[in-house]
């Protein structure tokens, strides 16, 4: 018994079992604690890079609106019912963005379109997109719309952050001017003008030859003189410079009330004050200024920004064609050309779709895109909720040349080189260029189905606020 | 009797090791609890002014937001953050957040949001920055301070105070604090863009 009491062998083990689980503890706690700090910071960053991810989704959507991948007509019914979406995955997560319309003054239930029987959807003006963008949503609700948009992080399957944001953005039309605008137009033949202005930075030479018809579907009388009544004006010519009928400048007299009295509207730098008022009415003032044509159109030009999300949209999802004709890709695959656009060329294309001619620089007469294609056969012929075929047509660094049986509605951009209307074509939409020429016997043309349905490119998106909806 | 002081002093040992390691697990559980704490305060702050539709008396412990959080710019709507004021006619909230030194506490309208929080030697709670990078002067470093707003002809009053419209020209605010459990200090930075300032 003494010699077994005496035995202190067990006393070291025992203690070195109480140290092992002391220890233990301490080890434990400071693993817990350094577990709980990774799994917080982990959290933390997966939150950061969701939001991060929604924000993109945002972005993106900003991009594509002026990308030429949407028209006003379909983001003016947006939400009602279903919403215009946008999904992507980037850097091992997630976004799925909505458009819908928004209106501030429902009750928050009802702000989103959702239901196109009730409000917001029934109680939205939506013919045409409000020009310019100075009211805020709140004010003027006609063009407010939101873009919700979802970041998500997946790990393993399981959704490990999710953020919601939300920005509020204004569409509307973009200052870029609207009808037949060039800084030079000279015409020809028997040219037609139905329901669209020229307008023009310099001369307008071969005035006779045009042959307007109608009132712009697009201008106001108060968008040409601020104190005119807000009533669309006939169609006409406007040049800073001179307006040359016969080779000889149409103003004087202030106004021209000859011939059939489309004269009448007309401007140009040398007009005055009118002395005379024409039968059938017409403007105030024949006098047409640069500061006039600043005021109607602000914007000369798109964006190089602008310029990029267009091309994006062509080399995404439609024609491309760069630096030269012999290189091109339709729906982003590559494609070959054979003499003039045609058909062929553009069949497969979305409703609403890009065709981009990216000739390298500088401007040479010797690029020149020769388009006989039809897009939109029926461009006066449209409706709510119905598809309205169209193209965005930019050519950079060289002309754009349509010849009979040609036809195209949308947008026409030839910033560095010259139109060339002949035969018999049809260019239904609006047509900025650095030179025109129309010659033959088509016709140029705005319609209120095109205005209720202006391409991307030409409207202009701003942000109105942001908010985050996860809370 | 040698038997009983020999175990008594390995008890006294153990159970000091033992008591010592309870109090780290506590301590490691209160500065988990801390930091979290501070994290998700830091959080909230951070999205709250980002949302922020204007900002109000700013100075280096406090600073307000006026936030339309139900975007209808029209009076109603959902009321966010009860413990604030409610601008009613413009459906707005004010929201202040204060660091308080007696306390030790970051707060919202009064409550506590953050314990334990003290400055960061060196730097205030609350700084701000501008965008208007043609006033970022002195130096020209790409950071357009309070300071150099303050100096701006036509903008800053050169009272070495940010009032008046060099307000209207602040478009981030930076926050910088530490929390501080015993002897374990964790320090928390961030920076939030005022994004409806346009």
């Amino acid at each position: 018994m003494t010699g077994r009491l005496g035995d202190q062998r067990g006393v070291a083990m025992v203690t070195v079992l109480f140290v092992g689980a002391v220890l233990t503890a301490v080890t434990s706690a400071a693993a817990f604690l350094s577990v709980r700090e990774l799994r917080s910071g982990l959290g933390e960053r997966r939150g950061a890079q969701a939001l991060s991810i929604a924000e993109t989704g945002i972005d993106r959507f900003l991009i594509d609106v002026r990308g030429g991948s949407l028209d006003w007509g379909e983001i003016k019914l947006a939400g009602c019912p279903t919403p215009i979406t946008l999904s992507g995955d980037l850097g091992g997560g997630s976004f799925i963005a909505k458009l819908t319309i928004y209106d501030p003054t429902q009750p928050a239930a009802n702000r989103l379109g959702g239901n196109a029987a009730a409000p917001p959807c029934t109680t939205r003006v939506t013919a045409r997109p409000p020009r310019g963008t100075a009211q805020s949503c709140p004010l003027y609700t006609s063009s407010c719309f939101a873009i919700t948009s979802t970041g998500t992080i997946t790990s393993g399957g399981v959704v490990v952050a999710k953020r919601v944001v939300q920005e509020l953005v204004q569409v509307g039309a973009s200052g870029l001017p609207f009808g037949l605008s060039s800084d030079f137009v000279s015409a020809g033949g028997t040219p037609n003008a139905n329901n669209i202005s020229l307008l023009s930075r310099n001369d307008v030479q071969g005035r006779e030859k045009l042959i307007f018809t109608g009132n712009d579907a697009y201008y106001l009388q108060s968008d040409f003189y601020a104190w005119a009544p807000a009533t669309p004006i006939p169609a006409g010519a406007h040049a800073v410079g001179s307006v040359y009928v016969k080779n000889a400048s149409e103003h004087p007299p202030n106004a021209n009330c000859t011939a059939s009295g489309e004269y009448a509207w007309d401007g140009s730098g040398l007009g005055d004050v009118n002395t005379a008022v024409c039968a059938g009415g017409n403007a105030p003032t024949s006098k047409f200024t640069e500061q006039d044509f600043n005021t109607l159109a602000p914007e000369s030009a798109i964006t190089e920004q602008e310029y990029a999300s267009v091309k994006a949209t062509a080399q995404r999802e439609g024609l491309y064609c760069g630096p030269t004709l012999s290189t091109c890709t339709k729906n982003g695959v590559a494609h070959t050309l054979t003499g003039n656009i045609k058909a062929s060329d553009i069949d497969g294309l979305p409703t609403d779709f890009v065709a981009f001619f990216d000739f390298s620089a500088p401007y040479s007469s010797g690029n020149s895109v020769n388009w006989d294609a039809v897009v939109n056969a029926a461009p006066t012929t449209c409706s709510d909720g119905t598809p309205y075929p169209q193209v965005t047509l930019v050519v950079r660094n060289g002309d754009l040349a349509l010849t009979s049986g040609a036809s195209v509605t949308g947008f026409v951009l030839v910033p560095d080189g010259t139109v060339k209307l002949g035969g018999n074509y049809t260019v239904h939409g609006t047509i900025l260029s650095k030179e025109t020429s129309l010659q033959g016997t088509g016709t140029v043309a705005l319609s209120d189905c095109w205005v209720a349905h202006m391409p991307g490119p030409t409207l202009e998106v701003q942000r109105i606020r942001f908010g985050e909806l996860d809370r | 009797m040698v038997a009983i002081g020999l175990f008594a002093v390995v008890s006294t040992g153990f159970f000091s090791v033992m008591f010592s390691g309870v109090r780290g697990a506590d301590t490691a559980r209160s500065i988990v609890r801390l930091t979290e704490e501070a994290r998700l305060g830091l959080n909230r702050i951070v999205r709250d002014t980002r949302e922020a539709d204007d900002l109000l008396s700013p100075t280096a412990i406090s600073y307000e937001v006026r936030t339309d959080y139900d975007a209808s710019g029209l009076a109603g709507g959902t009321v966010y953050s009860p413990l604030c004021t409610a601008n009613g006619e413009l459906g707005y909230e004010d929201v202040t957040y204060a660091y308080n030194a007696v306390a030790r506490t970051v707060t919202l309208c009064g409550s506590t949001l953050v314990s334990g929080a003290e400055p960061i030697t060196g730097e205030p709670v609350f700084s701000y920055t501008s965008n208007y990078l043609e006033y970022d002067t002195n130096p020209a470093d790409g950071v357009t301070t309070p300071e150099e707003l303050d100096d701006a002809v036509g903008v800053g009053n050169n009272n070495d105070t940010l009032d008046g419209v060099e307000i209207n020209f602040i478009s981030a605010v930076k926050f910088a604090f530490q929390v501080r459990d015993g002897g374990q200090v964790e320090q928390f930075r961030s920076q939030a863009q005022l994004r409806n300032r346009r």
